[in-house]
């Protein structure tokens, strides 16, 4: 081959390969429910950048950073503290200390405790822009996607203040919506009924970890999710999520995913369809450990159709970072104690896996 | 308030509680004074500091106040 056919051939691969590349990304909107003991955190990933509401408490701040290194992140072009409460800005130090930072968006709630006050000077010494919440706020992400802040309104809510005015982001792709409720109670969702929104979504981040203090059943009909994600420690002392809001959650006919349960939670959407996806993680074993595989699909609604994710299984062994095509030499050798499944090759690669150099899976 | 060390696990105390001793905290023993042991009865005081809480507030205040003022990247519109 001459060098100049070469070369052209090399170029063509080349942009054939930026355009597959680009397509991929700009199709997709992934959003991550970390599992992260009692606490929140989520993750907002669409065309190489990534939002990052939350981080659960100090102590998983390692866990929440294992999680980002997993997929690939290294940098966040907003992280948005929901409010004060240490079981939402805790792991926010960690994530503050080890990534840049675009622009933080923070509820302009002031607290006392000793934790709020460290995420503030962080905050100042890194110089990261800072911007205080307000409904009726854009966030300029990507042209692609509506992201609006519905919640603080101008009046703050006085009695449980902290929780009652944190940030609920509304996430638009196209057909799918997300809505974030943060620890937004029944007079943050009275509020946002009374305001003319229009609240329908299709994946509901449940308000306040599933207790009886948010979800209310107006507020759900007005919601109709498809999928509701709690997120929530099996062992948490405060009765988490009870049993009147479980009910309201299936009275509307959502599927209900929970961190306690379920681990982390992959939601991806090509802006029609949605896939729900366990994600299997070696991180959840840092502080405490949960380990549960596979992916489930949910009933479709009028609005979403849902397919599970197709290209797998693959097979890992929890003692290696390398997943396989389960008929690979090397998958053979698995203990069927170590054994873990995937459903798609995205699954294995968000759980921190990398492909077999003896099978090439995708 | 009533509390006793009902043993040490370690470099934890474990101290009870209340009249029933019904509720049950794990204290480094670092936390607790020289010489603490097992069967020990501790006081304990719990006093509201209104004063270190107003300060504190002022603190977070002018921490708050100034990032604000910093400004912000462009990438949230009102």
């Amino acid at each position: 081959m001459n060098k100049s056919i070469f070369g052209r051939v090399l170029l063509a691969a080349l942009i054939i390969a930026i355009l597959t590349s680009a397509v991929l990304a700009s199709e997709n909107l992934t959003v991550y429910f970390w599992d992260v003991g009692q606490g929140d955190s989520e993750l907002i990933q669409f065309n190489n950048k990534n939002v990052l509401i939350d981080a659960s408490t100090e102590d998983m701040g390692p866990r929440v950073e294992c999680y980002l290194n997993g997929i690939g992140v290294s940098s966040l072009d907003l992280l948005v503290a929901t409010h004060p409460h240490s079981d939402h800005i805790g792991g926010l130090l960690t994530v503050l200390n080890d990534f840049p930072i675009r622009q933080v968006l923070d509820s302009g709630q002031e607290h006392t405790s000793q934790t709020f006050e460290n995420y503030l000077n962080l905050i100042d010494q890194k110089n990261i822009p800072f911007e205080v919440a307000k409904r009726g706020q854009t966030i300029d992400l990507d042209p692609a996607l509506d992201i609006e802040v519905l919640s603080p309104p101008a009046t703050h809510f006085t009695d449980d203040a902290l929780n009652q005015n944190s940030i609920v982001l509304k996430v638009t792709y196209e057909n799918v919506s997300f809505l974030f409720m943060g620890d937004g109670g029944t007079a943050a969702e009275t509020n946002l009924l009374s305001s003319g929104y229009n609240l329908d979504a299709d994946i509901l981040k449940v308000g306040h970890h599933g207790s009886s203090s948010a979800s209310s059943a107006e507020f759900l009909r007005a919601v109709t999710p498809s999928v509701s994600v709690i997120e929530v420690w099996e062992g948490n002392e405060y009765g988490h999520p009870t049993a009147r809001t479980l009910t309201a959650l299936q009275n509307t006919g959502s599927a209900i995913y929970r961190t306690d349960r379920d681990g982390s939670i992959m939601v991806t959407t090509d802006g029609e369809g949605i896939t729900v996806a366990k994600v299997q993680s070696r991180c959840s074993n840092l502080v405490s450990s949960n380990t549960i595989s596979s992916t489930a699909s949910v009933p479709a609604t009028a609005s979403s159709t849902i397919s599970a994710s197709s290209d797998g299984p693959f097979v890992a062994s929890s003692k290696s970072d390398k997943y396989h095509y389960p008929t690979c030499s090397a998958a053979k050798r698995i203990k069927s104690s170590n054994l873990i499944t995937f459903a798609s090759s995205a699954e294995a690669r968000a759980a921190g896996y990398s492909p077999c150099s003896i099978c090439h899976p995708p | 308030m009533k509390a006793v060390i009902d043993r040490i696990e370690g470099d934890l105390a474990v101290v009870l509680i209340g009249e029933k001793g019904e509720l049950k905290l794990n204290f480094p023993l670092s936390y607790l004074p020289e010489g603490s042991k097992e069967g020990d009865v501790l006081k304990i005081s719990i006093e509201r500091d209104l004063t270190a809480t107003q300060e504190t507030k002022q603190r977070v205040s002018g921490l708050m106040n100034k990032l604000k003022k910093k400004g912000q990247s462009g990438m949230i519109k009102d």
